[in-house]
């Protein structure tokens, strides 16, 4: 799905990734952890296509990453579905608006999508909350706004930093179990966390890996944590 | 062009509202327009005037021969078989006192102090353009010690270099307010499209093209200067017929179908403008965020 084959990068000549080969394979279940400032950010913006490798080379879905247009990238992206620390938003649109709008850019917004709309706030228990506009949400809720919206087109990979970083214990596991169930739907899970006790509860249930960044490297961690 | 004027109710909604940059928007656009509807009355005017003068003076001689009264007569006669005898000569006649001291009305004001004196003998005459004017002069200065032919060409060509330099005045004015329309413009866009990053970074994450990002802010920049075009359009177009209905200026009203078809162009055309200069400038922008 994703193959990395030797790619670096790096901020202002400081490398932050150096000669990264590793593949995330369709239907996968992917931990990202590692001390801060260990390129797990970058890593993931490499995965998003919001940067480019300065070395090596990133294949999306088989294509080269540094040859896709503007456009290819877009709908690239619509085969992924992301969920950023901070949540992205459109302030001045409903939480129903901004979760149904990957839905619209697509042009496949239907009356029957309506009802999958209201299913997927429901699913995030966000069904009382949709008419409400994001700067009312609490950080909880902007989570769970932030990965009905990643899901919205039943993207192949999704991509996740620190999803549960913003709520409590129960919430975190409930999100954990949306994810879990979309991974045995067969998309690929790529989750970016320090929180070591949500990698064991999820490593109950599915077969994750993990893959540590350290030194500019990433290595598999297996099954052993 | 009609999908944009038609519009996408998903891409709109998704930009927030542009505030002040917009009514200036209008506003500039709305000004624009006025001065680009003076300009071309002042293009068309200088034009008009130009081609009248040209057309009244086009082909008009005098000849002007000094004679004493006692063989003024005479004079008259020879000149006049001269001309007539002449190819090239549609008319010849003879300016009498009374016309001759009417033409100089204008000029010296009060002419009864002129009606004892010894006018030269003048004569009205229209070419054709067969005529050999240097073989004519030579024959008249053959006949006449003091004859002057006078071509009234010599002054329309003047005034009508005078008029063409003041029509491409007016030109050059009026493309200026295209150039200046469309910076306005661009810098509006660029400011609204620099103010709502976060949203345009938003929407490229959940995977929309560029095209659908720019579209929201092409439709609305082009539809504010449309309509900004069309006031400053109406209210131009108001005082151009009140200046020529007040006698101000009549020229400044448009004549005929091409004088309108100019002025109605302008809101179309300051649309397009606006259409072109937000797209370049949304497509120059988005370039900014991956």
């Amino acid at each position: 799905m994703i193959a990395f084959e030797k790619a670096s990068f790096g901020y202002d000549g400081h490398p932050v990734l150096e000669d990264v080969s590793l593949t995330l394979e369709a239907g996968g279940f992917y931990f990202l952890t590692g001390p801060s400032g260990s390129g797990k950010t970058t890593f993931l913006k490499l995965c998003s296509l919001a940067l480019l490798p300065r070395g090596g080379r990133v294949a999306f879905f088989g294509e080269d990453a540094t040859l896709l247009d503007r456009d290819r990238i877009a709908l690239m992206r619509r085969r992924m579905g992301m969920v950023h620390q901070d949540c992205q938003f459109i302030d001045h649109l409903s939480v129903r608006r901004n979760i149904a709008l990957p839905l619209e850019i697509a042009g496949r917004r239907t009356p029957a999508a309506d009802k999958d709309i209201e299913d997927l706030m429901g699913w995030v228990a966000l069904g009382h909350r949709a008419d409400a506009y994001p700067p009312e949400l609490s950080g909880g809720e902007r989570q769970r706004a932030a990965l009905a919206r990643a899901v919205m087109l039943s993207p192949d990979l999704l991509i996740a930093d620190e999803p549960t970083g913003n709520v409590d214990r129960e919430m975190g596991e409930r999100i954990l179990s949306l994810l879990i169930e979309l991974n045995r739907l067969g998309r690929t899970v790529l989750i970016a966390t320090h929180d070591l006790e949500l990698i064991r509860t999820a490593k109950r249930e599915v077969s994750a890996r993990v893959l540590r960044l350290a030194d500019g490297q990433v290595r598999l961690a297996g099954h052993e944590l | 062009m009609l999908a944009l004027l038609r519009g996408d109710p998903s891409a709109d909604s998704t930009v927030p509202p542009s505030g002040a940059t917009g009514h200036l928007t209008t506003l500039a656009a709305a000004a624009m327009a006025l001065l680009a509807l003076i300009a071309i009355a002042a293009a068309q005017t200088a034009g008009r005037v130009a081609d009248d003068w040209a057309g009244a003076l086009d082909g008009a001689a005098t000849l002007e021969i000094a004679a004493d009264p006692a063989t003024a007569e005479t004079a008259a006669e020879r000149a006049l078989m001269i001309l007539r005898e002449t190819p090239g000569i549609d008319s010849a006649r003879r300016i009498g006192a009374d016309e001759a001291r009417a033409l100089l009305a204008p000029w010296m004001g009060d002419t009864s102090m002129l009606a004892d004196a010894d006018l030269p003998l003048m004569l009205a005459v229209e070419e054709a353009p067969e005529l050999d004017r240097a073989a004519l002069e030579l024959r008249l200065a053959g006949e006449f010690d003091d004859a002057v032919y006078l071509r009234h060409d010599r002054w329309s060509g003047t005034v009508t270099a005078a008029a063409g330099r003041l029509r491409l005045l007016a030109l050059g004015a009026l493309a200026l307010t295209f150039v200046v329309t469309a910076a306005v413009v661009t810098l509006a866009a660029r400011a609204a499209l620099a103010m709502n990053r976060p949203v345009i970074a938003t929407l490229r994450l959940i995977g929309a093209q560029d095209s659908y990002i720019a579209r929201a802010f092409v439709r609305r920049f082009t539809l504010r200067t449309l309509l900004g075009a069309a006031l400053g359009t109406g209210a131009g177009t108001a005082l151009l017929l009140a200046l020529a209905s007040g006698g101000a200026l009549p020229a400044a009203a448009p004549t005929g179908p091409a004088g309108w078809l100019a002025l109605l162009a302008v809101p179309p055309a300051f649309g397009l403008l606006a259409f072109a200069a937000t797209r370049a400038a949304a497509f120059h922008e988005l370039r900014r965020v991956r």
